[in-house]
């Protein structure tokens, strides 16, 4: 967190009065505020807490409170309220400086902050249910560096995110920050029926509801209605998989625009983020039992960034998830990647699991694939590889075998190539470390990449070669 | 520093002795303490046979303190070119492969009992919490210079995310 510390008298002040929000202030475009009715949704923060405060010790107040004090109580706070949501309204302003935006908080204790374009990671717009009611947004910006580094701009009027956030998009970008939004070009949109098909075909929630009758059930034969008590988690796990489910990922739409995939869903809370080209860590297909026979697959990503992660296709046919996939992975065929299954042994530890699973690598990516029931392809870029790890448990020590762990950013995907004769997993492991070297080196910096990412000149990104020259140190 | 080309097996450093004798300490000090008692109360309240109930503790003790020392044999870490190489571990065996350019810090721990026994540790972070990299006990003075050295060679090989 950039130091919240109290600046001195800061060079500028904003006018205490009559100064305009487009002031001139060097050659920087001018100041903006939010939106006018910002103390109105902050100042009912403020309302509900000493509402709060006053409820909780009703008791003690309880002697002192007379209509004619709760009249005059009301008559300070209102206004008081409604004057500090006011005021700090009034000393909220932001603007876009060259490469970064500037933003003004505090009304004693002034701070100034920058957000440097360059290290932003991406901005949302989050649409709470409250402030969707009203026509209101927070904007939100996701800088490298993780949770600690959290800015948010609250509240906007939704046209005024989306276009302030098109604006520093193509700022950050390199590109022209005229247009406006960039133009966007849909890419796949979650169909209302095939989401709830999808979670009625998930193996979860029926048997967590399995699992609750019969939690409940013997007691409920008992004649009692205590089992159903015992079963209230299990049927909050229910919940969470089915219309908890349902409501985030309602509408679930992934559109294509030059600064990245814009993916946006919810049913109550809408949810916007944007990932940006280059910046997808780890990608994981999922193939559950059940949806394989009509072929549905989900995918996950990890990015860079800690929101960002999750889910890029809640429910979609193979050719939609392969077409994400090489949005986000360009130049990568997971299917040409021959995979090695594990050596016959591994049975004896996973007898089920064997079948379908294995690993393997070409020139981008490292692959391995898992699972019967909910199988699991994990596909890391070689360049994307934080650090290696070869594991090995008193079993598999025992059967000669061992896993390979690629990591990568923290992040719903976990790369892993199980079971592996040990010899082989060491040779992984030295190999891996070696391409994920060169990867390294040819890997794009972490800019925003600026325009189309056209899939020719991606070759160029990576060398074909397994084992080029040991460039310099 | 110049590790070129150098095969890895030539560079493993281990972890020093100091750090096996603070070990062997706590567990000599804890084992005893909890045999002391579990043989004293039970030999005092229900006669001097159940005294014997201390065995078990001291054999954990003696357990864990071999188990102590196989472990501290099977640290062993090495600087290679573009990576640091950490393995460890004896039933559940762990080999780590961290890139100097994926490393975005370096830290160097001694709590009161590392000081006493002069070691420290050194702690590698990427941006993932995934490596958990640590090497437990070096002298202080290699815990410094590598974690110098450490940082110097990720900074000349930094890579974007």
């Amino acid at each position: 967190m950039t130091p919240p510390g109290p600046l001195p008298a800061p060079s500028s002040p904003p006018g205490p009065s009559g100064v305009l929000p487009g002031a001139p202030d060097g050659p920087a475009a001018p100041y903006q505020r939010l939106h006018p009715l910002t103390p109105l949704m902050r100042g009912w923060a403020v309302v509900a807490a000493v509402l709060f405060f006053v409820a909780r010790n009703l008791r003690d107040l309880a002697q002192d409170i007379t209509p004619g004090r709760v009249g005059l109580g009301l008559l300070v706070l209102v206004p008081a309220a409604l004057g500090y949501g006011y005021l700090s309204w009034r000393f909220t302003r932001y603007r876009i400086e060259d490469h970064q935006l500037r933003v003004e908080t505090g009304v004693l204790f002034r701070r100034i902050r920058h957000l440097r374009l360059d290290r932003v990671q991406s901005i949302d717009i989050v649409r709470p249910l409250q402030a969707r009611i009203v026509g209101l947004a927070v904007l939100k910006f996701d800088l490298a560096g993780g949770e600690k580094d959290k800015s948010t701009l609250e509240y906007l009027s939704t046209r005024q995110a989306a276009q302030l956030r098109a604006e520093l998009l193509a700022r950050a970008a390199g590109v022209e920050p005229t247009a406006g939004e960039a133009p966007e070009r849909v890419l796949f949109r979650l169909d209302t029926g095939r989401l709830l098909a999808s979670i009625a075909l998930s193996l979860t929630p029926w048997t967590t509801l399995g699992f609750a009758v019969l939690l409940s059930l013997p007691l409920l034969l008992a004649g009692s209605w205590a089992g159903l008590f015992a079963a209230v988690p299990v049927l909050l796990g229910v919940w969470h998989t089915t219309f908890s489910h349902f409501a985030k990922e309602f509408s679930f739409t992934v559109a294509d625009s030059p600064d990245g995939l814009r993916i946006s869903a919810g049913l109550l809370e809408h949810r916007h983020h944007t990932v940006p080209p280059g910046r997808v860590q780890a990608v994981r297909i999922e193939q559950p039992l059940l949806w394989r026979r009509f072929g549905w697959a989900r995918v996950k990503i990890n990015v860079a960034g800690k929101d960002n992660s999750g889910t890029l296709l809640p429910v979609g046919s193979r050719a939609e998830a392969l077409a994400l996939l090489e949005r986000v992975l360009p130049g990568v065929r997971i299917d040409e990647v021959a995979l090695t299954p594990p050596p016959r042994r591994a049975r004896w530890l996973a007898p089920v699991f064997r079948s379908g699973s294995g690993c393997g690598a070409d020139d981008l990516v490292f692959v391995s694939r898992k699972g019967l029931i909910r199988r699991r392809t994990e596909v890391i870029p070689h360049a994307k590889v934080q650090s290696l790890a070869l594991t090995q448990g008193p079993l598999s020590g025992w059967l000669g075998l061992a896993a390979v762990r690629l990591h990568s950013t923290d992040g719903p995907v976990k790369v892993v190539a199980r079971l592996r004769d040990l010899a082989e997993a060491e040779r992984i492991l030295a190999e891996q470390a070696e391409r994920s070297r060169i990867g390294r080196r040819a890997d794009v910096p972490a800019r925003w990449v600026s325009g189309r990412l056209p899939s020719t000149g991606t070759e160029q990104e990576h060398p074909p070669g397994q084992k080029p020259e040991p460039g310099p140190a | 520093m110049d590790a070129t080309s150098v095969p890895a097996e030539q560079l493993w450093h281990a972890l020093p002795p100091q750090l096996l004798r603070m070990r062997r300490t706590v567990v000599l000090t804890l084992g005893l303490l909890v045999s002391a008692v579990v043989g004293a109360l039970p030999g005092l309240l229900a006669g001097p046979a159940w005294a014997a109930l201390a065995l078990l503790p001291l054999a954990l003790t003696a357990w864990g303190w071999r188990a102590v020392g196989r472990n501290w044999r099977s640290w062993r870490f090495a600087e290679r070119e573009d990576d640091l190489l950490l393995t460890h571990g004896v039933l559940w065996r762990r080999q780590l492969v961290v890139p100097y350019g994926r490393m975005q810090a370096v830290d160097v721990q001694a709590g009161p009992l590392d000081r006493a026994f002069g070691v420290a540790s050194v702690q590698l972070h990427t941006a993932t919490q995934r490596t958990s990299a640590r090497i437990p006990g070096l002298l202080p003075a290699e815990a410094e210079q590598l974690r110098d050295t450490l940082a110097e060679r990720g900074e000349a090989r930094q890579a974007g995310l």
